[in-house]
This record gives C-alpha cells, structure tokens and sequence, in this order.
C-alpha cells in the first residue's frame, strides 16, 4: 500500500533530519535548529502514530491484501485477538517499537531541557536504524509483491491465515507490548551514557538517568514474568521457565538492568562506580538489540521450541548489533580515560562493597547465559558441528548464583554507606536465627537437599531483613522503601521457584476414558473430549468428584496437535495434568485372535462355530451426530447348536470413534468389531483369549497426560507481585528525587 | 579494600571454573547413528522419521525407528505415550543412551516442518 510505504520512508526521513538539527543545535545553540528538530521529531511522531492507526485500521476491517494482515490474521478471530494481531510478526512489533519510541521522546522532551538534543539524537538514531528494517520488510507490503507465485496483481485473499492458536490467549496480548516497552525503554539509558561520553558529564546524567532504568527495568521485568505466566499455563509444557534462547535472550538484559540500577544508586551516593555505569548502560541496551537479532534472524530455529520466522532481515540485524555496538563502545573507548577515577574509598564492610558484589554477581550470571544461549553460534565458528547441551547447565549456575544473591540482598541493606560497620550485622541477628530455626522446619518438611535449604535459609533471611526495612519505611511514609519490597518479592520468587521446580512430582499416567486413577493422591478420571467454539478441543477431566478441563485440539495454522494444561490452583500447590496425546481406542486393542466373517458363511473357532448375519438395523436410528453400528453374530457350538448371539458394535460420536465390545458367550472373553466392510461383506473382529487377564485399557480411548504436583509455586507468583509493586514505588521515589 | 578485590576474583574464577565443570556435563553431541551405537553417553540422534511407530498398551512404552543422513536405521524405544505431533513430524531429534540394540530415548524432540518451507525440503 504506496501510503503506508511512503510514510515508513517519511518516518526515516524526518528522524535523520530531526537527528541532524539535533546535533547541530547541541554544537551552536541557535534556538531556530532546536524548533526545526522537535517539528522532524512531531513530523516523525505523527506518521508513526499515522502507520500504526492504518495497521490497526488494516486488521481490524480484513486488509488481507496486505502480506501482514493475510499472515497473522483471519475473519474469525475476536477483537481482542485482532489488536493482538498488530504485534503478532516482526514488522508489528517494530512498529510498536517506534511508537514506544515517539511517547518517550515526548516523554524526554516534557522533562530533560538540558539532555535532551544528545540524548533525543541518539534515541532518534535507533528509531531511524528500525525505519530502515521497516521500509526493507514493510506492513504495508501487498501480498503480491511478497508472494507473486501465488497471488496476481490485484488479487485480495478472502481470509487471512490466522493467528497461531498458543497466541491466542489473554496473557500473549499483553506480554508483547509490555516486553517491547522494555525493549525500547533501553534506549534511553543508552542514549543517556552516550550524552554523558560526549559532554563528559560523568556525574550529572547519574540523577537524570535513574529513573529512567528504574523505568525499563519494571517494564522488562514485568514482561518476562507475564511470558512465563502465559508459557505456564498455556504451553502445558510444565513449567514457567525453560532457559530457552528467547527467554534467555530477553533475561540478560533485563539482569544488565538490574546491576545498572544498582550501580548508579552508588554513583549516585557515594560517586564511584563512573566507568563501570557507563559501561552498563551501553550494554543494556546491546543486549536488547542482541536479543532482537537472536529471535527474529532464524539462526537458532534448530535449537529452540520457539518458532521464527524468516532470516530474510538478518544482515539488517547484524549491523543494527554491530553498529550500536560499535558506536556506545568507541565512544567509550575515546573518553573513558578522561573519566576521573573516584575510586570506592570504602572498605569490604560497606552498603556499597556488598552491593558491587551483588552487581558482580549478576553480571557474571548474565554472561554465562548469554555464552550458553549463543553457544550454538559460537560452537558453529570455531568448531566443525554446532554443539547443543542440555538446559541443566543454567540450572547449575543458577543455584551458587541464588545462594549468593540471597546472601549479599540480605545484608547490603543493614550495612551503612561509606563507613564500615560490620558492627551493624548484629542487628540481623536475630533474623539470622529464625531462618536458621525455619530451616530445621525446611528440613524436616523434606527440603534435604544442600543448595535448595540453602537457597530456602536465605531466602528467609532476605524477606525478614528487608521486609522490616519495608514496614520501617512505610511507618515514616518514606517511599524509599520500594526498593527494599522488590527484595522482599525476590526472595518470595527463590522459594517458590525452588519448591515448584526441585521438589515438583511428576509422572506420566495413561488414562483409559472412564476409568479413574489414583495419582499422586488425587482421583482423576478422563471422560473424553468436548469441541469448543473456537476449535481448541477440550479435554474432560474430573478431579476428585471436580470437573476440569485441559485443551488438546489440531491446528491448521501449525499443522500440529496443540496442548494446554488444566491447573487446579490450591493455596499450597498446583495440581498441573498436561495432556501428551489421546490413542484412539483402535489403537489400543487388548491381544487375541483376530477373524474376518463374510456375511452368510460360517466359520470355525476354537470349537465353536460363528455366523456374521448381518448388522442390527435398529442402532442407525439414534439421530443427531452419534451413530451406532452393531453387528449380529450367531454362534454355534460344537454340535452345530445354536448357543448364543453376539453384537459387538462401535460408537460414533462427532467422528470419535468408540468400541462397544460384546462378552463371548463364554462369559469371558470380549469381542470386538475392528473395521467393516460394506461392499466386501465382511467383518474384522477381534476375540480376546479368556485366559489372559484383561487390561483395563484395552480398547478404550487413552488419555497420556503428564500429572505433576508443583508445590508453593503460589510464592513465586507472590513475589513477583510484590517484586512489581516494588519497582512502582521505587519510579514514584526515584522520580520526585530527580525532581528535586 | 583489598579484601573487595580479593573476594570479587574469587567469585569470578570461581564461578568461571563452575560454569565450565557445567557446561562440559551438560553436552550431549550431536551424533550419527553409527557413533551412537559405540557411545556410552547420552547423546543426541537426529534422523528421519520412518513410519508411525507403535505403542504398546501393556508396556506403557512407544516404538519407532529413525534414519540418519547416512542411511544407518537406529530403532528406539521411549518410555511414555507417542508424542502429540509425532505423524506430523519430518525428523525427531532423541536424546539418550544405546543400549543392548535399542536407543533408550529420555526426550523426543519433534521436528515439524515450517509452514514456510515447501514440502519435501525439510532440512
């Protein structure tokens, strides 16, 4: 659509002009450049705002001539899904990009007079960089010209192929946009330490910028928990977390996040740690961008259960990598001599020797996970084969890392600034004492292992210090205590995710339908499927006496067979029962002898001999969608007397096939009608032989599901509420300081 | 103030050593079927899937074969149900250990083909 690709191409232009005026007018001040580049910027502003008002228009009234809108999504789809739609490919989420970009830069321009020429130039640079990828791999593009062997000049497709039937789900509308708020929030601190180099402000851009990473940090934070929300309860694949390369991808910079925030706290302080912020500022944001190129290039597509897209945009993303990179890191390089060293003057028993410790240790943790997460790429340079490994290795690294958090996030906080005073440790003590006292309860409560009773000790440990810290603070009406509540939510996250996923039981049960089974303590029985409106098959289950229900349905859009878990949350664990496949009951035939019967000859077994008749007439009558077909089988004995009939049959309901078994005459042995065959006449039965024991399973339709118990998992969601209502005060806090 | 940078290196070649030990337990090569029949490790198979594999009710066990790139047929033998996409699938990925003439797989992974890729150019 030449309107929508003209206003992409107008976006690039009026950012580089916007860019230009900026940086000119940060060399010679006159006021006139300084109105020319706000105008770009608006100019940019308004055909952002202007693209992504037509996409949404696109989507929502069915553009399907548009490549964006035919592949994401389809008249079916609800509305809420429809706007869903908007974020559901790259272009979307670029677009979205941009204009997360337009409300910060207003944002930035309302209240940083001073920075903003440097800082809004640079964040401009980014927003023209994703321009670029956006006129190369544009929304607007009609079908046409992406696909022309399938579609003529002209042609509008009647549907759209739809929307992935996993993002189909509450928790995927708002995880996406609230990530890529993150994403983009990044750029501020980078352009903030870019201003800094430039001017060599080193100190002053510390007050300014904090709120800013405060900012990102809640943003990305928020939008990894919402993705393992959403991966927990709709993936069914168990868990909230796999260190999966687009989970790992997005982890890094949000811990790059977290030590920047910590080190500009003692910037801000106590003056030390220039360098080191600068520095961290730029990567924060590298590894977004990072991030960007690992998920959307294709290159990990062997290595990952996410599905990508086209590698169509890698070299874009390569250089948009590699250029920022380049960029924040030469700056860096240029000045970074210049930058008076303010060394930490203090010695080990300070807030601030614990606290650059804990920012050691969360960097160490993120470069091990980004080493890991692109080891299949670096394996593929310097070795012949790419290597894999399993995910254990993160899980290994993560239980020390844990161990130490705990112990520095429960202690910086009791340490004073600058001034040694280990004396102050005292005060802990008794603290100290009831985790070590909860710990016997950990332990006789079966938590026996070293480094989860360590991690559970600390834990304890860090909500009761902070957690005092929090209600001292909330006593005085001092909102500094923000901080001090995310620990708190931390440590709540330690337990619960060391009690859900290391003393997790799990188990692989098959189900026969009707049939219950006792699991973990628990009755459940499978009573078969139930179509829904929006084609994701139920699965029915009960539960001690309560009906739930789990999804396992096909996917045209995926051409798989999609899961989703049922989980019965109770208040200290959930009962999580993900299907793995239902086996039709023909698949599930018990052993014994099989027969073809022509209708009208006899035929010996066994002793007896068996007469196909015909089918019972009568079960055709049944109406609706069920029909039931039953044959009739006279059987002989070995005297040629009549000694009895026999009508296995099968159950057709909605195309689910169900057998109807008839007892042998013996009163033993089931019978079962395998296939028919109409114009030959004949019949296929199976007679199970009397004296094998019976399986219960046998011929029934199973259910294969995962069963597990995952214990406090009801923690990890409690910390991470207050985790986020902590970071919320801490913006408030950090924004009326920096007023201030 | 020379303890902090003492402590601080410990951490570093500490958690570095730790990470290393890790990660070289947690490879699991990518191999063919012939090295894994002589591999007393858990490895990882990648082949093409032949046939539908069957599960048997009274074991509680499913049965398949996969071939390699080199032609090698490797039959496998996981405990649990057939997995969700298995006849969708061009290729499974199985990770574990060959043991007296079957491959014990831990983990299946399927590989379902792109609905961007053509048919029949699964690679």
């Amino acid at each position: 659509m030449i309107i929508g690709i003209t206003a992409t191409a107008l976006t690039f232009v009026a950012l580089m002009l916007s860019i230009a005026a900026y940086y000119l007018y940060d060399r010679k001040r006159e006021p006139s450049l300084l109105t020319f580049a706000r105008v770009a910027f608006y100019t940019a502003s308004g055909l952002i705002i202007f693209q992504a008002v037509l996409l949404m228009y696109g989507i929502l009234t069915h553009h399907f001539e548009w490549n964006y809108v035919f592949s994401y999504s389809s008249r079916s789809l609800s509305l809420f899904y429809l706007i869903s739609t908007f974020w559901a490919g790259q272009e979307g989420t670029f677009l979205l990009w941009l204009v997360f970009g337009v409300l910060y830069g207003f944002w930035i321009i309302r209240t940083r007079k001073k920075e903003e020429p440097l800082v809004m130039a640079f964040m401009l640079m980014v927003m023209a960089f994703i321009a670029i990828i956006l006129i190369r791999k544009n929304p607007f593009d009609y079908i046409w010209h992406v696909n022309p062997a399938s579609f003529g000049v002209g042609m509008v497709p009647r549907d759209g192929v739809g929307l992935n039937p996993l993002l189909q789900d509450p928790w995927m509308v708002i995880h996406p946009p609230i990530l890529f708020a993150g994403y983009s929030a990044t750029m501020i601190p980078f352009a903030f330490a870019m201003y800094a180099l430039i001017k060599r402000e080193y100190d002053e851009w510390v007050r300014a910028v904090l709120p800013f990473a405060v900012f990102a940090g809640l943003l990305l934070g928020a939008g990894i928990i919402l993705g393992g929300y959403w991966s927990y309860t709709t993936l069914g694949w168990g868990g909230f977390w796999g260190w999966d390369p687009v989970e790992n991808s997005s982890l890094v910079p949000w811990l790059f996040s977290l030590a920047l925030i910590h080190g500009l706290i003692i910037q801000l302080v106590q003056g030390g740690m220039k360098k080191t912020n600068i520095l961290m500022a730029i990567l924060t944001f590298v590894f977004v961008l990072y991030a960007s190129f690992l998920t959307r290039s294709g290159i990990l597509t062997d290595f990952s259960v996410h599905s990508f897209g086209e590698s169509e945009l890698s070299n874009y993303l390569i250089a948009f990598v590699l250029f920022f990179f380049a960029l924040g890191i030469l700056v860096y390089l240029f000045r970074v001599n210049e930058v008076k060293y303010k060394p930490v003057y203090s010695s080990l028993g300070t807030r601030e020797s614990f606290i650059d410790l804990g920012i050691l240790i969360l960097v160490l943790f993120s470069v091990f996970v980004f080493i890991g997460t692109s080891w299949p790429i670096i394996s593929g340079i310097f070795k012949s084969k790419a290597e894999s490994f399993a995910t254990e290795y993160y899980n290994y690294l993560a239980g020390p890392g844990a161990i130490l958090m705990a112990l520095l996030i429960a202690l910086a906080p009791v340490m004073r600034w600058k001034t040694s005073s280990w004396n102050k440790l005292k005060t802990v003590t008794l603290h100290s004492i009831v985790s070590l006292a909860l710990g016997a309860v950990y332990y006789f409560l079966g938590v026996k292992d070293l480094i989860p009773l360590l991690i559970f000790i600390l834990s304890t440990f860090v909500i009761l210090v902070n957690g005092q810290l929090v209600i001292q603070l909330l006593r005085k009406k001092n909102y500094g205590f923000g901080g001090y509540l995310v620990h708190v939510g931390v440590g709540l996250m330690f337990m619960g995710i060391v009690a859900s996923t290391g003393y997790d039981r799990e188990v692989k049960v098959q189900f026969p339908k009707d049939v219950p089974k006792k699991v973990f303590g628990y009755t459940i029985e499978y009573n078969g499927q139930q179509a829904a409106k929006d084609g994701k098959n139920r699965v029915i289950l009960t539960v001690n006496g309560k009906k739930t229900f789990a999804k396992f349905y096909w996917s045209d859009y995926s051409r798989a067979w999609m899961v989703g878990p049922s989980v019965e949350n109770k208040w200290s664990k959930d009962l999580y029962i993900s299907p793995i496949q239902i086996i039709p009951a023909e698949q599930s035939m018990p052993r014994g002898d099989e027969l073809t019967l022509v209708k009208g000859q006899k035929i010996k077994y066994r002793t007896y001999t068996l007469l196909f008749k015909g089918y019972d007439m009568k079960s055709h009558e049944m109406g609706g969608s069920t029909i039931v077909l039953k044959t009739v089988i006279d059987v002989f004995d070995a005297n040629g007397k009549l000694i009895g009939e026999i009508e296995p049959g099968i159950h057709m309901h909605n195309q689910k096939k169900d057998m109807e078994p008839a007892t042998f005459v013996d009163g033993k042995g089931k019978v079962y009608l395998k296939s028919v065959n109409v114009e030959a006449r004949t019949i296929h039965i199976l007679l199970t032989n009397p004296t094998d024991k019976t399986n219960p399973m046998a011929g029934k339709e199973i259910l294969a599901a995962e069963v597990s118990v995952k214990p406090f998992i009801n923690l990890l969601w409690l910390g991470t509420i207050l985790m986020i209502l902590g970071f919320i005060v801490t913006l408030y806090y950090r924004f009326q300081q920096q007023k201030s | 103030m020379r303890s902090k940078y003492i402590i601080g290196a410990v951490i570093i070649i500490g958690f570095t050593i730790w990470a290393a030990v890790s990660f070289n337990a947690s490879l699991t090569p990518y191999v063919s079927v012939e090295e894994a029949k002589h591999m007393d490790k858990v490895v990882q198979v990648k082949g093409e899937r032949l046939g539908s594999g069957n599960f048997d009710v009274n074991t509680n066990q499913f049965k398949f074969k996969i071939r390699d790139e080199k032609g090698d047929v490797l039959p496998v033998v996981y405990d649990g149900a057939k997995p969700g996409n298995f006849d969708q699938a061009s290729h499974v990925v199985c990770v574990g250990k060959y043991e007296n003439g079957v491959f014990h797989a831990k983990e299946l992974l399927v590989k379902c083909p792109s609905k961007y890729q053509p048919e029949g150019n699964n690679s």
